[in-house]
């Protein structure tokens, strides 16, 4: 069986319907072509009138009632300014026809390949089309939609590999078509276990990463610059700015990307050495071959180094591009500014070391939010207020203008790495920022407007205590110096053990440790153990590094930090800064609400809160979660169940509120309930119930919580 | 013209084994009305796919011009939007079959730029004039 199909000089239409409708559709084709007609159907949308004098279409039957799908391809000769070459057109149509259905997701790479055709031979051309061909069998494969044999998807993963090795040794292997095709090989590997497959997929990833291949050509420009040194004829101060990017390229850290500054001295002298020919400089033929490696050597690496970023930070290639772009807006913009705009520059110049450092970082983010807001509008930027010639206001306004849509793009790349990164809703990722971008600020003050002392020492590690996080009080004994009678002096404390436990230390359990079943890295945990009510500005500002770094490397859940804060809030040094400036506090305080809020948590309880009423199960549960049964949150009152289940109503659809797995003779019934849904509601249930653990946590912790 | 052959690898393998040219010599015009092949699988994919298309009283159209990269392209991006997930293979394979024809006709006429429509009518109604 087929479809029927018309096809003439310039067009080709292509009538596809149901297996049952073909015979009618071929018959309306074959009249179609007989007639060379198909440009005329309209009239068969006509119910047969508005013919004329045109062909006889009512001759045509049944289509009315076909549903058909009409493909309609013509030639349009007159399109393309800027038509591609013969060679490349047929080129890009394997590379369609090899993508298939995948046409859409490889169209970049396609448009790449096609784009540099004249630099491959005949037989790399070929090899890329296999190496998409296989890429959509593999890819269907793991889709279920081509059924092969393990010893067929051995053979297609080995081949694949073949062509990828191949293409990477030859240099030409694109990193977008290379960062497509790994990830569903090593899927298939892993899917259908064949390990010698994934341990070549390693060693190619290991020896064809973005760092390994920077690091090769780091080495190989510090031999050339050594090589330029060589020569007597180098002028002196191109001869200085090697030596000095020699001495930076040798404290370059393997496996790292070279950081802005080093870049832009290396564009500084790629500049020079290309702009000695203009300045009429004579030099030997060595040195000049020499400079010309330099040239070629600066190059790759620069182009290695923004593989190097995109793959440490995991972000695109483009990705980077876009952020290195906006970094360069920025720079332009810092020294467009009049020189007393100390302010903006600062925070240009910290947005840009943040950007460096990690673009997708909450720092980064935080930064760039902080500028995002600055330059908003001329108003807020204070360009109106500057006492500057129109000229120069004018030449401002005019590097803001694309900034400010810049600096959108580049925040919402951040954002949507850090919310897929680790997996939560965007808004939480804003809400973060937020939060630890008033923790920026709250430690700025702590330097700034507290006196500051010498640094105390925190309290020793113990792996069993944790200071209880109660307000201190000037009478009470300092918890941050248990064991030790003065807070200032520099004396370590001792840790308290066993029974030395003061007074003010409790044991650690889930109740009051309320993040402690919420996976923490290691580094994490160890603050944990250290956490204390500080006593110092140091130790405040400490604390709050820590809440920090937590809230960056994405370790804290709501209920760690709503602990972490509260020990930060009671803190003296906190209470005098609340003295000095309560709106500031107060805000921190909405930030902190704001994350920890059930809407956009990814910690919290699902929206259809179910609480179990049975009362045993609830002590059972509390004593599995460690917990004193008696201190929990007050039962809501539920519905009247109309089946007479009363107060505590099962899984009845009636109140749809409350269930009570353990008395289902308590409720209405309903049929549609079974056991499998009641398993699942118990599932959910112990779920929320470990939520709500650690809401009780909260809640039985300092009381501005 | 460039001809290159990849063979060898996979010849035992009837599934996956390829001859590839890299470039291939633009192939001869049928003129006239035919019947076109069609797989079984592609068969009910197509029958899925008009079934859904109908129950939902959904007309998809789409007419797009430009170079067949772009016009694959934005014919895939389509069909998937038209269907529900769970009809996305279908859609796929379809849409396999579909350019598999676009690119035999755009290598037969060895042209870069293409008209191309796309349209699911529900009674029969064919498209507006070409």
């Amino acid at each position: 069986m087929g479809c029927p199909a018309v096809e003439r000089a310039d067009d080709l239409l292509i009538v596809m319907t149901r297996n049952g409708d073909k015979a009618e559709v071929a018959d309306i084709a074959g009249k179609l072509a007989k007639m060379w007609g198909f440009q005329k159907q309209r009239h068969l949308t006509m119910d047969g009138a508005g013919g004329g004098s045109e062909p006889d279409f009512t001759t045509i039957t049944n289509i009315a009632q076909t549903p058909t799908i009409h493909a309609l391809v013509s030639a349009n000769r007159n399109g393309d300014a800027e038509p591609l070459t013969l060679d490349q057109q047929l080129f890009q149509l394997n590379l369609i026809a090899a993508a298939g259905d995948m046409v859409a997701d490889l169209q970049h790479v396609i448009e790449q390949l096609v784009a540099n055709t004249q630099d491959y031979t005949p037989e790399q051309l070929g090899q890329f089309v296999a190496l998409i061909e296989n890429h959509h069998k593999l890819t269907m494969v793991n889709e279920g939609r081509l059924a092969l044999t393990s010893e067929q998807i051995k053979i297609l993963g080995d081949d694949t590999m073949d062509l990828l090795e191949d293409l990477a040794k030859a240099e030409i292997l694109p990193d977008s078509l290379k960062e497509i095709v790994i990830p569903v090989l090593s899927k298939t590997a892993a899917i259908f276990n064949i390990p010698d497959l994934s341990a070549r997929i390693e060693k190619f990833e290991k020896d064809n990463s973005p760092q390994t291949k920077l690091d090769k050509e780091i080495i190989a420009l510090k031999d050339a610059m050594t090589a330029l040194l060589a020569q007597d004829d180098l002028p002196e101060k191109m001869r200085e700015q090697i030596e000095e990017m020699l001495e930076k390229l040798e404290t370059h850290t393997e496996g790292e990307p070279l950081d802005r500054e080093t870049m832009k001295a290396l564009k500084e002298i790629q500049a020079a050495i290309q702009g000695m020919d203009q300045n009429g400089i004579t030099l030997s033929s060595e040195t000049l071959k020499a400079l010309e490696a330099i040239d070629t050597q600066i190059e790759k690496v620069a182009e290695l180094n923004i593989s190097a970023r995109a793959q440490k930070f995991n972000i695109t290639v483009a990705q980077v591009k876009s952020i290195d772009a906006y970094m360069d807006q920025l720079e332009t913009l810092s020294t467009t500014l009049p020189a007393e705009e100390i302010g903006l520059k600062t925070m240009i110049a910290e947005t840009i070391m943040a950007l460096d450092e990690n673009p997708v970082s909450l720092k980064a983010l935080t930064q760039t939010e902080k500028l995002s807001a600055a330059i908003a509008t001329p108003a807020t930027m204070g360009i109106e207020k500057m006492s500057q010639p129109k000229a120069v206001i004018a030449a401002i306004a005019a590097v803001v203008a694309p900034l400010q849509s810049q600096t959108r793009f580049v925040e919402k790349i951040q954002v949507d790495t850090i919310a897929k990164r680790d997996n939560v809703p965007t808004a939480h990722v804003r809400e973060t920022s937020a939060l630890y971008s008033s923790l920026q600020g709250l430690k700025a003050a702590v330097v700034a407007t507290v006196i500051p002392t010498p640094p105390a020492p925190t309290t020793g590690r113990n792996d069993d205590l944790v200071q209880h996080e109660k307000p201190h009080k000037s009478s009470d004994q300092p918890l941050a110096t248990a064991g030790n009678s003065n807070p200032t002096e520099d004396t370590p404390p001792t840790p308290a053990k066993g029974s030395d436990v003061p007074k003010n230390t409790i044991l650690r359990t889930p109740a009051n440790d309320a993040g402690g079943d919420v996976p923490t890295s290691p580094q994490t945990r160890e603050a944990d153990d250290a956490v204390t009510v500080p006593q110092t500005p140091e130790e405040l500002k400490t604390h709050i590094e820590t809440l920090m770094n937590r809230l960056e490397q994405s370790t804290a859940s709501p209920a760690e930090v709503a602990r972490d804060a509260a020990i930060i809030m009671d803190s003296e040094t906190m209470q005098q800064l609340a003295e000095k400036d309560p709106e500031a506090v107060k805000d921190l305080q909405r930030k902190i609400d704001a994350f920890i809020k059930p809407e956009t948590s990814p910690f919290s309880p699902p929206p259809h809160q179910h609480i179990l009423a049975d009362t045993t199960l609830h002590d059972s549960l509390d004593k599995s979660f460690g917990l004193d049964p008696s201190n929990k949150p007050e039962t809501p009152t539920n519905p009247v169940c109309p089946g007479g289940g009363g107060k505590s109503c099962g899984p009845c659809k009636a109140c749809d509120a409350f269930d009570d797995v353990a008395n289902p003779e308590n409720h209405g019934t309903d049929p549609s309930v079974d056991i499998e849904s009641e398993n699942a509601t118990v599932k959910a249930e112990v779920e929320t119930r470990q939520q709500r653990y650690r809401s009780d946590a909260i809640a039985n912790g300092p009381s501005i919580f | 013209m460039l001809n290159t052959t990849l063979q060898n690898r996979t010849d035992d393998l009837s599934v996956i084994s390829y001859e590839k040219t890299a470039v291939e010599e633009p192939c001869e015009i049928t003129l006239g009305a035919f019947v076109m092949e069609m797989s079984d699988e592609v068969e009910a994919s197509l029958k899925t796919v008009i079934d859904y298309y109908k129950d939902n009283a959904l007309k998809p159209r789409l007419d797009v011009l430009g170079n067949p990269l772009e016009v694959c392209s934005t014919l895939v991006t389509k069909i998937l939007t038209t269907l529900p997930e769970t009809h996305h293979a279908q859609g796929k394979t379809l849409a396999n079959f579909l350019i598999q024809k676009i690119v035999e006709f755009c290598r037969a006429r060895q042209c870069g730029s293409i008209h191309f429509k796309f349209s699911f009518e529900r009674n029969g109604q064919a498209m507006e004039a070409a």
